[in-house]
């Protein structure tokens, strides 16, 4: 008999054109369903129900949505009379929509409101409907399914269905009212001047967030579900005529082919997007910001934004992107471009300063002028450790200072703050386990470590930094060449979406230089940045990755432990 | 196998050659040219640069005929088969030969000034490293380098002249051309082997984007390089005087002396850094020349395979086949700029002469 249903399902999913839909009314569907919920349910999350229409019959209908549900506690099924004529019933799931709106705006004008307005309740199911769904419903958003597999995922995402007897279709309300977190400022990014909103947890406040500061309709979302199970609403977001054709192409190129069990932040998704996985340095931009996000769309690039992250991504990016920070537009240009100027400096003296210390006093003891040599060596002279360990261990030390702090709560965290400067700093000087200047070094590049806006470029290039300690460990002053002119060369190499990452300086593109370490006054930026994409547009050879190895195939564990 | 699968710019071309070129020529040259004209040797440049431009333009001239088509491509094409791949081959020997000086030079030199104890093997195949991880980039990721790393090599090369002005006597450069040209000629051609690089347009050219503004860079490329030179010879002369050609890198000298006030001193580690980055830098783009013109010589489908194994062949030949830099400076001085004239100009020459009379390739005169 099983082998009948495979055969069956085999059939419906090849989706070999049958003369007549499958709906619920027939009953070797239900049964057949009923066998797939028992044996491998996992199946049913994607393919399982695909072609499956409702039947006329109410009570099959919803014993079908119960049955998948597993009789969740959260699903509510309202019978009622429409107008004290034919039977309905509304379904949905309290915990995702608000109950006292599905009653206010379904329940009472199908009910109450048109049996007092006298309302002739109309005898034909296609009429009853149309009635229904131009006269009745007060909910602005109405739509009508046919197929029980988008019954169920709009019922998954909080919509609320209206089933009526006789009827083999759904009417879906939208009647969304969930909890959110308010608009607040973000914490990542905070400025002195500025918007001060940032994203939320809800999509549908992000995209308003970015939709009021856009009065063209040529602001375009592009919706898609991403996540086999958790079927995650993903936008992706542009100008059209701004941003490049290639470009939005090439990004729903990369994102329909991600294949993962569930997308819980954004950051899923970048990275599935990225170029290069293999490298330190991030490819996309990320920001909680949404007047960052449409000052990029205005630049002609493209955002992403997933239900339930705060966080939009923006592609393409170049490392001069990522080392600007919203406030530096909103500041007098000449400051700005100042500021810039020292988050350069700061970022090569962090990656620099701790090398050349080593190198110098290990390898090139001529290079240090006589006096500062004299108070250096007159400082190490008790140390019982090699410059290099020395600074080794101070630097781990700072890592290990600053990540307690981030993860401790955050009265502790102060705690860790005073203990680390004091023990830490004070103490190893004193016990002669490190030498001063070196304490002063680290102290210098951990607070220089900060001045870069996002933390994932930061984090980089503290990694980096460790990269070209090593070698000046171990090589001196060429040690420091090399590993210098390997990490520009990989940087060079970068590329975030087709487009150099190190663009509009390498390769050079004159006007676009208005906005990198310097940032021109608004009225000399005439031309909108290019936004290049020549390498994906000549190779279309990134390659796509896949996600989630775990994930339960056709033969797989399907059976889940318990009562399933 | 094209190496013109991803295209530069012809400014990028220009980023490429200065560095490409330059970075040895500037610490060594002056004082190996001092050894002849004495205090007229900054003219040595000045007598180089037409050479040099004539290499470009026979390589521009052939481009024109056999559009994007390296040198060793279009060689059997007007030679016959085996002489023109036995010319291919000769190419690929001066690239590998060059690409083994550099590498030799750059020891030296590290060995020298900065790090006296490090085996020059280490010294040698570090560099042979970067520069391969470079050159599997491709030449369009150099290009990239060479753009970022020259702005700032110029600039602090200016920043060191300015800070040398107050030690700089012009009256050093005095009596001009006191023994005649005839030593100035003969430090022409020594600068002329190092000007006389721009052959790397045989391999170049046809990758970049629009030829004739390719061959006008190339051009202000080698003026920005011969320019340099002077000046670089020129501050030399006239700081160190009658001893500049005792010292092996006058200009190094020169930036170890050059202070502005009590503010600035001893910025000799950056000279360092910068030399070390610029010759790796020359190290790939010669390499790079040297992996593709085997490639092309043999037929062989990709190079990138290539560049590890002949940047360890590379390595291994600079850190034997001389015994001590002494022999290494006579080799600069003496045997290199004849022997590699042959490559430089008369490889090119006799190509596009043999093209010319027997009519191969596309018309010159017929402009596209």
């Amino acid at each position: 008999m099983s082998s009948l249903f495979r055969a069956f399902f085999d059939w419906l999913r090849r989706g070999r054109a049958p003369a007549q839909h499958p709906s619920l009314d027939d009953r070797w569907v239900q049964r057949a369903i009923q066998e797939r919920l028992a044996r491998k349910p996992a199946s049913l999350v994607d393919e399982g129900l695909a072609g499956v229409r409702l039947g006329k019959d109410l009570k099959t209908n919803l014993s079908t949505l119960r049955r998948l549900a597993g009789d969740a506690p959260d699903l509510v099924v309202r019978h009622l009379h429409i107008a004290g004529g034919p039977e309905a019933a509304v379904v949905f799931f309290e915990t995702l929509g608000r109950a006292e709106l599905v009653a206010n705006q379904v329940i009472k004008p199908l009910t109450h409101d048109a049996a007092q307005a006298g309302l002739r309740v109309p005898s034909s199911a296609g009429g009853l409907e149309a009635w229904i769904r131009e006269q009745v419903i007060n909910s602005a958003r109405v739509t009508v399914e046919t197929d029980l597999r988008e019954v169920v995922r709009e019922l998954c995402h909080g919509k609320t269905a209206l089933l009526v007897q006789g009827l083999a279709r759904a009417i879906i309300v939208e009647l969304l009212g969930l909890d959110t977190r308010n608009v607040q400022e973000p914490v990542g990014e905070p400025v002195v001047r500025g918007p001060r909103d940032g994203f939320v947890e809800s999509l549908q406040t992000n995209m308003s967030l970015i939709r009021r500061r856009v009065g063209s309709p040529l602001l375009r979302f592009e919706r898609l579900l991403l996540g086999r199970w958790t079927k995650t609403p993903v936008v992706i977001t542009y100008l059209r005529g701004l941003a490049p054709d290639e470009l939005i192409e090439e990004v729903r190129r990369r994102i329909t082919a991600i294949d993962i069990d569930g997308i819980i932040d954004t950051s899923y998704i970048e990275e599935f997007i990225e170029d290069t996985p293999y490298t330190v340095f991030p490819q996309v931009l990320n920001t909680e910001r949404p007047d960052v996000v449409v000052a990029n769309l205005l630049e002609g690039r493209v955002a992403i934004m997933a239900e339930g992250s705060p966080f939009a991504l923006i592609v393409p990016t170049s490392l001069w992107a990522l080392m600007n920070a919203a406030e530096d537009y909103y500041q007098r240009w000449d400051g700005a471009t100042l500021v810039r100027l020292l988050r350069y400096a700061l970022v090569a003296l962090m990656l620099l300063f701790p090398s050349v210390y080593v190198a110098a006093t290990t390898f090139h003891p001529e290079m240090l002028p006589s006096p500062m040599l004299i108070s250096i060596a007159a400082a190490r002279e008790a140390v019982p450790f090699s410059s290099f360990t020395e600074v080794l261990l101070m630097e781990i030390t700072f890592e290990a200072l600053r990540e307690a702090g981030v993860r401790l709560p955050r009265p502790i965290g102060q705690t860790i703050g005073i203990v680390g400067a004091i023990v830490i700093g004070e103490a190893a000087v004193s016990a002669q386990i490190v030498s001063a200047p070196v304490v002063i070094i680290v102290a210098f590049t951990g607070i220089s470590s900060f001045v870069v806006p996002h933390f994932n470029v930061g984090v980089a290039f503290r990694i980096a930094r460790f990269f070209i300690l090593i070698l000046a460990g171990s090589l001196g002053l060429l040690g420091i060449s090399i590993g210098l002119m390997l990490l520009i060369l990989h940087l060079a190499a970068l590329r975030s979406f087709g487009q150099p990452y190190l663009a509009p300086v390498s390769p050079l593109r004159w006007p676009d230089l208005q906005d990198t370490v310097i940032r021109l006054p608004r009225w000399l930026m005439r031309k909108r940045p290019q936004v290049t994409t020549a390498w994906v547009r000549r190779r279309r050879d990134f390659p796509l990755r896949q996600g989630n190895k775990t994930f339960p195939r056709e033969e797989g564990t399907a059976r889940a432990p318990g009562r399933d | 196998m094209r190496p013109a699968e991803t295209k530069i710019s012809p400014f990028q071309l220009a980023m490429l050659l200065i560095p490409g070129i330059g970075s040895t020529a500037i610490l060594g040259l002056p004082g190996t040219t001092a050894t002849f004209a004495r205090q007229d040797a900054w003219m040595a440049p000045l007598v180089a640069f037409p050479a040099s431009a004539l290499v470009i333009w026979l390589c521009g001239r052939l481009a024109a005929r056999f559009p994007d088509e390296t040198f060793v491509e279009y060689a059997p094409k007007v030679l016959g088969r085996i002489p023109g791949k036995l010319c291919g081959l000769l190419l690929f020997w001066y690239f590998f030969h060059l690409d083994a000086a550099i590498s030799r030079e750059f020891a030296d030199f590290l060995v020298a000034a900065a790090h006296p104890r490090t085996p020059m093997v280490l010294a040698v195949g570090l560099a042979g490293f970067a520069a391969a991880v470079a050159v599997r980039h491709g030449p369009e990721i150099l290009a990239r380098l060479g753009e970022l790393f020259t702005p700032g090599a110029v600039v602090l090369l200016l920043v060191i002249v300015g800070m040398a002005y107050s030690s700089t006597d012009a009256n050093l450069l005095k009596p001009v051309l006191e023994n005649g040209l005839r030593p100035v000629l003969a430090s022409g051609l020594i600068t002329q082997a190092f000007t006389g690089q721009v052959i790397l347009l045989a391999v170049l050219l046809p990758s970049v984007t629009r030829r004739d503004q390719g061959v006008k860079a190339s051009y202000a490329a080698l003026g920005v390089i011969v320019a340099a030179l002077t000046l670089v010879s020129i501050v030399s002369l006239s700081v160190f005087g009658p001893i500049t050609d005792k010292f092996l890198w006058p200009f190094f000298k020169v930036a170890r002396i050059a202070k502005f006030g009590q503010v600035l001193a001893r910025i000799d580690p950056l000279v360092i850094g910068f030399w070390v980055g610029g010759s790796c830098f020359k190290l790939a783009v010669h390499l790079y020349a040297a992996v593709v013109t085997f490639a092309q010589v043999f037929g062989l489908r990709d190079w990138r395979p290539l560049v590890f194994p002949m940047s360890a062949l590379v390595s291994a030949y600079a850190a034997g086949h001389l015994q001590n830099f002494v022999e290494h400076g006579h080799m600069l001085a003496y045997f290199w700029p004849p022997y590699t004239q042959f490559f430089q100009l008369v490889l090119p020459a006799v190509v596009l002469i043999v093209a010319a009379i027997r009519g191969v390739g596309v018309r010159v005169d017929a402009k596209r």
